[in-house]
């Protein structure tokens, strides 16, 4: 299982290449896809200009989850082939997850109070995020409290891998609950089919949201890698 | 092993005083809290003894696991021929007889408290009783993955309680069902569900973890 591109050096010689490119396409992006969402595409009929809010909140869901899985995926990678380059990676994911999760939060709830009339509302969507965000936390309280990281990230990537099994259970159990207490749900997300005007600014805001998810994880990962490094020799001297 | 696990955990007695003490203590400061408003006492008290069910669980694991590893146990039983979940699993059904059923006890003693009728004292025993072998588990499975830190239940709880949302939200509408005199099996049966599949998987989880766990 020795293959080259699985070393950190690699993947630091790549991500030197991509990095400049991630930038110029983020900044395209964001400014292209900021300007249809907010001035171009139509208000909705029924939600006026409150529904522009989407176009940052949705985008922002799908990375919280998006970024969970690859940190499962990468967590699988840890504790059974110990990659380094997965270890500097999933730890480097994690609080961009939680940031994405926390902004999918607000600009819901954002949303919410016009639209609903409170912040927060006991529905099966908000509350499978919230426990999104406490398993990210579950993750980083976990990982920060070892001393040695490489025990830590073990035990953590441990608990990323059970905790993305029970995700799913949360969100179908959560759904089954709420229909027991409130005869309507609320979930408003599960409208009729979208309409072009509207999903290509989403699309546009849903690739620089990629794009900066990844500019971020370069530059936390080169972080963190140069961290390790003055640990050792610090250790050395 | 089963019955090994079981003089491991009698040795522990003075333990168990205070484990079955704080649960009650802070089932009747809850109580307390609430007032004597009778209904509101009654649609709360499920999810109160559930809740602190889960604390006191998650509270008491990890002394009992972290004196053994100090014994060195833990690394025996990876040397051992015989599989490590097998004694995970053992430990668990232990907990649930020492521990377990006792506290569904003292959860049934305490119910006069909530004025609860007597079939709905019946099914949250039943509930508890199904959902604390899971609770177990999943204790164990956190306390092996901080032993090696200072955080202990405050972390283990912090790390576990998401887990535990299916259990709670089956758990108590079980009991939302019993209140209302509806057909309480299919809850019952996702309980029972649950409660099995989560306890396979903390018990395949912690016999992964253990390995790491032994190291120092």
């Amino acid at each position: 299982m020795k293959v080259t591109w699985v070393k950190p050096r690699y993947f630091f010689e790549v991500s030197k290449v991509l990095f400049p490119i991630f930038i110029g396409l983020g900044v395209f992006f964001f400014a292209v896809g900021l300007y249809t969402a907010l001035l171009t595409s139509p208000p909705d009929y029924q939600q006026g200009d409150a529904m522009r809010i989407m176009y940052v909140h949705v985008p922002a869901s799908w990375m919280a989850l998006f970024a969970y899985a690859l940190l499962a995926f990468l967590s699988f990678f840890v504790l059974v082939w110990r990659s380094p380059l997965a270890e500097l990676l999933a730890v480097s994911i994690a609080p961009i997850g939680a940031l994405f999760t926390v902004l999918s939060l607000v600009t819901g709830s954002l949303w919410g109070k016009p639209m609903w009339g409170a912040y927060w509302v006991w529905d099966a969507r908000l509350t499978s995020v919230l426990v999104l965000l406490f398993l990210y936390s579950g993750y980083w309280a976990l990982y920060k409290a070892y001393t040695h990281t490489d025990q830590g990230i073990r035990a953590a990537s441990l608990l990323a891998l059970v905790g993305v099994i029970n995700l799913p259970i949360i969100k179908w159990s959560v759904n089954w609950w709420n229909t027991l207490h409130q005869p309507a749900s609320l979930t408003k997300l599960s409208a009729p089919s979208i309409h072009p005007s509207m999903l290509l600014p989403l699309g546009l805001m849903t690739a620089a949201y990629i794009f900066y998810f990844f500019i971020l994880l370069i530059l936390r990962a080169r972080t963190e890698l140069n961290k390790r490094k003055l640990l050792i020799q610090e250790s050395l001297t | 092993m089963i019955l090994r696990e079981l003089y491991n955990l009698s040795l522990h007695r003075g333990r168990f005083f205070s484990i079955f003490t704080f649960f009650a203590l802070a089932l009747f400061c809850a109580s307390l809290a609430l007032g004597p408003n009778e209904r509101l006492l009654k649609q709360s008290a499920p999810a109160l003894i559930w809740i602190l069910a889960i604390l006191t669980t998650f509270f008491s694991t990890p002394h009992l696991l972290k004196k053994e590893a100090q014994h060195g146990l833990l690394d025996e039983i990876l040397l051992h021929p015989s599989l490590a979940s097998t004694y995970l699993l053992s430990k668990v059904i232990a907990e649930c007889i020492f521990i377990g059923f006792p506290l569904a006890c003292v959860g049934l003693l305490l119910s006069p408290f909530f004025s609860l009728s007597s079939h709905e004292m019946l099914s949250l025993f039943l509930t508890l009783l199904i959902g604390f072998p899971a609770l177990s588990a999943l204790g164990i499975l956190g306390s092996l993955l901080t032993l090696n830190t200072q955080g202990g239940g405050l972390l283990i709880s912090l790390i576990l309680l998401p887990l535990t949302l299916p259990l709670l939200i089956f758990g108590l509408s079980v009991m939302d069902m019993v209140r209302l005199g509806l057909d309480s099996f299919p809850s019952f049966w996702l309980l029972s569900g649950t409660s099995l599949f989560l306890i396979i998987l903390a018990i395949a989880a912690g016999s992964w973890a253990l390995s790491f766990a032994t190291e120092h």
